[in-house]
């Protein structure tokens, strides 16, 4: 572990449930920003000094124990990091706190890119440089490949389907970040309202967990990002397997090509996990 | 022709997501645009002149291989009709 600090917990960071997942995924940004700057240095100093900077390529939360805003005061933040594959991927672990008790388990996987000196920020895949390398906290080893579609793709094979819905939106640049490309922690916020819609509009009680229920776990990775002004749709799949809802998200760039073609690519695809006959 | 825009670059086009420029090859129309948006100039070509490698052109919906359109030379041997559609897309941002 690397750093450790606190928070001070405020009522937007929790929905009745828990800490909504956005929130958790903006702690572990925070967190895994502070242990960059330990290990290596500044992010913006990182920019500055080397044209280097992150995009995520994937994250994970685990609600381990029941945790809302009147469980605590605050929380303590553990934050963990290692680099991957010859320093092109960026691992951060964060564990949330209340006294000893992880409560959240949030992390993600950063891909340092080489930016090329332009102003749109515009940036190509690339490595930390070695003499930056540094030696990586304990970790449980989860492997970096992308696993995500695969894993959708079981669930989809042996479950039963409850229910699908579609909508679609153009990105605010309320929802971007420094180079005008989507905030990735909000992407819970995009998918999470098909479900709710889903649930809203259908008479399937089985699908209610989902609103009833705090969510498990969260699963996503990325493929590319989503720009300002760019028009998505957003495609959720309820299935049911083994005691557990999941809510299968992909989230798709709508290509401004040729109106009679249609034609999207994928940005982002997500798993959200309900425990059917208990809480977290 | 028309230039189509989305994401990083757009803020450098004043937002305007289509420009049709009336040029013949795609240089001359790069040119073109350049001069009307010249803040689109250092986004888009690195000081060799050259488009910048992260970004991609797509005609008509097709994607063009990069040594069709990375250099000027190149660029204006290549001709555009009315009607061609040139889309240019960034594809990583390192904000």
């Amino acid at each position: 572990m690397s750093a450790r600090y606190r928070v001070y917990l405020d009522t937007c960071m929790f929905s009745p449930l828990q800490l909504q997942p956005t929130a958790a995924l903006r702690l572990a940004m925070n967190a895994g920003t502070e242990t960059l700057s330990q290990k290596v240095m500044e992010l913006a100093l990182l920019h500055r000094k080397h044209r280097l900077s992150v995009v995520v390529t994937g994250s994970r939360i685990k609600y381990i124990k029941p945790f809302t805003y009147f469980s605590a005061d605050f929380i303590q933040v553990d934050s963990s990091l290692a680099l991957l594959r010859e320093g092109t991927l960026l691992r951060s672990v964060n564990q949330l706190k209340v006294g000893h008790d992880t409560v959240v388990e949030a992390e993600f996987i950063n891909r340092f890119v080489k930016m090329s000196g332009g102003p749109a920020l515009d940036a190509a895949p690339a490595a930390l440089p070695r003499e930056l390398w540094f030696e990586p906290d304990d970790m449980a080893d989860v492997p970096a490949q992308r696993k995500l579609k695969a894993q959708v793709a079981l669930i989809r094979q042996d479950s039963e389907k409850l229910g699908s819905a579609q909508y679609s939106f153009r990105l605010s640049r309320d929802e971007c970040e420094l180079a005008d490309q989507w905030q990735w922690v909000m992407l819970p916020s995009f998918v999470s309202r098909n479900r709710e819609s889903m649930i809203f509009d259908s008479g399937d009680k089985r699908l209610s967990v989902g609103l009833r229920h705090p969510i498990a776990r969260w699963e996503s990775e990325w493929f590319r990002p989503l720009f300002l002004g760019n028009e998505a749709q957003v495609t959720t799949d309820a299935h049911i397997k083994d005691g557990m809802l999941f809510f299968l998200h992909s989230v798709e760039e709508k290509l401004p090509f040729d109106d009679q073609q249609d034609k999207t690519r994928l940005c982002a695809v997500a798993v959200e996990h309900f425990c059917l006959t208990q809480d977290v | 022709m028309k230039f189509v825009f989305s994401g990083a670059l757009l803020r450098f086009v004043q937002f305007e997501k289509e420009v049709a420029i009336d040029r013949n090859t795609l240089e001359d129309c790069l040119r073109r645009l350049m001069l009307k948006f010249p803040d689109l100039e250092r986004a888009l070509l690195d000081n060799q002149g050259n488009i910048r490698q992260t970004h991609q052109m797509f005609l008509n919906g097709e994607a063009i291989e990069k040594g069709v359109y990375s250099d000027a030379s190149a660029r204006q041997a290549f001709s555009v009709e009315d009607d061609d559609s040139v889309y240019i897309l960034t594809a990583i941002a390192g904000g």
